[in-house]
């Protein structure tokens, strides 16, 4: 049977067996209702707190200012509906970017329908917020900037703090998405300087179906749900206690070897470069060079099928992921890659291959070994 | 004269590719073709498609070499239902084989 070879490390990473028995125990000894006085709540409920304090210590914030969610895209809504409806209407106008993940963008446009003002910044061709294009688009009613920490699509790092610094001298806050930099990047709200900021489990070896917000403390939050006193009335509903287990668990291993993850996953971007460069010469790296997270790799091929070199890929049991992505009836191309300028043809031949902790070389070298079939089989006559 | 048998080869946008064939039927039974249309998707079967007059491909999954019947690249369809040269295209294909079949029926 062929072994398969996971390079989808963006789309979600396998739970860490040390996650995985923090959260069996949650599931079957300490299945306590965290609300509940007697044993088993408390129990449950020092579980949920000790969480709290791996998912703080890991971002350097407070464990107060921790929100447990279902995940990123919860933590997304919540920070920008949850924000804006605080805030209005006084002050109703959002800034976000191009480049967004979905779950922030769609979020903005169902703002903007319910009379919410938006703007949505451009990017430069490496994916770069410009802090001159911020600046002119702020508004005396603008009420929350939202720029994402690294690009999930092409692995572009932005660099926050003179973001950050732009929306505090004008008086608003600033919420990111983390998710694709708690992988393999140091994430501290302090010297970030935000007011919120999204993660998620399942792309750091946690569970699915798990996520948390940071809220600064002081920051006032309109609640989504209503209906009970969990996470201070922000996200009423019992707790997802063998989720919040793994969140935390997952959070603090990732502390622990960040540096060397890191170094890890560059040497393998720069083997994996050098030999798609060496297989494909006129193939392109999308994204900014100088500033990035190392696991994301988006490459454009030429007169290339995207899609056809994936399914000749899967064949060959080798996950990876497509640049455009089929939404329920269309096939757009990807907003990201669009963003940063790629011709439709550029992007129809783009995929993203994402690295992840368990990648090792000898994985990046059958991959180069079964690519150059594949983009055979998938090139544009 | 029986119904002139298309395949339509795609990929994972199943909805894409209905569209693309619901599309295609309408525009062909206007012409007065009568046109069966079924879809392929490459990630449930990549059989090269047989017993079919025609092949059009939304990628260019299948070389010429590999089917038996006549194909076509009909990738702009992806993004535009009406591209007009591949519109044109595949009107061609159609009227070049009911042209065949009636000049058959019409020897016979």
């Amino acid at each position: 049977m062929q072994t398969g070879l996971y390079l989808d490390y963006c789309a979600t990473t396998p739970l860490h067996p040390r996650v995985l028995k923090a959260m069996q125990l949650g599931l079957e000894r300490d299945f306590g209702n965290p609300s509940s006085m007697h044993l088993y709540g408390r129990k449950a409920r020092q579980l949920v707190e000790e969480a709290r304090n791996q998912v703080a210590a890991g971002i350097g914030s407070s464990p107060e200012e921790i929100i447990f969610t279902s995940g990123a895209t919860e933590s997304n809504n919540l920070a920008l509906s949850g924000t804006l409806h605080q805030l209005a209407p006084k002050k109703n106008h959002l800034i976000t970017t191009a480049i967004e993940h979905h779950a922030v963008l769609h979020c903005a446009e169902a703002l903007e329908k319910d009379g919410f003002q938006l703007t949505i910044l451009p990017v430069d061709a490496s994916g770069l917020v410009s802090a001159d294009d911020l600046l002119n688009s702020i508004q005396p009613d603008t009420g929350l900037i939202s720029i994402m920490m690294v690009n999930n699509e092409i692995g572009t790092l932005q660099d926050l703090r003179p973001l950050t610094e732009i929306a505090h001298e004008n008086g608003i806050l600033f919420h990111t998405d983390a998710v694709q930099a708690l992988p393999c990047l140091e994430v501290d709200v302090q010297s970030l300087g935000v007011d919120l900021l999204s993660l998620s489990g399942h792309k750091i070896y946690g569970p699915k179906g798990i996520g948390a917000l940071y809220l600064k403390a002081g920051t006032a939050l309109q609640p989504s749900f209503y209906g009970g006193s969990q996470e201070n009335k922000l996200r009423p509903g019992t707790e997802n206690v063998p989720g919040i287990i793994g969140l935390g668990t997952a959070m603090s291993l990732r502390t622990g070897n960040l540096a060397s993850r890191r170094a890890h996953l560059q040497d393998l971007r720069e083997t994996l470069i050098r030999g798609l460069k060496e297989i494909n010469p006129g193939c392109s790296i999308n994204g900014c060079a100088e500033q990035l997270s190392p696991h994301v790799i988006s490459v454009s091929f030429q007169d290339t099928d995207g899609e056809l070199l994936l399914f000749h890929l899967s064949q060959e049991a080798v996950a990876v992921s497509l640049g455009s992505a089929c939404t329920s009836e269309d096939l757009e191309p990807s907003h990201v890659l669009s963003a940063i300028g790629l011709p439709p043809e550029q992007i129809a031949g783009t995929v993203r291959i994402s690295l992840g902790e368990p990648t090792t070389p000898q994985e990046i070298e059958r991959f180069l070994n079964i690519l150059p079939a594949a983009l055979k089989r998938a090139a544009v006559k | 004269m029986g119904k002139f048998h298309i395949r339509l080869v795609g990929g994972w946008c199943g909805n894409r590719m209905t569209m693309v064939r619901e599309h295609l039927t309408q525009l062909l039974a206007e012409k007065g073709y009568q046109v069966k249309i079924d879809e392929q998707s490459i990630w449930e079967s990549y059989a090269p498609p047989q017993h079919v007059d025609l092949v059009l491909q939304l990628m260019p999954a299948f070389s010429p070499e590999e089917l038996t019947p006549p194909s076509l690249l009909v990738r702009s369809f992806v993004r535009d239902f009406d591209h007009p040269e591949t519109l044109e295209r595949v009107l061609e294909a159609v009227a070049e084989y009911y042209f065949e079949e009636e000049s058959t029926a019409q020897v016979g």
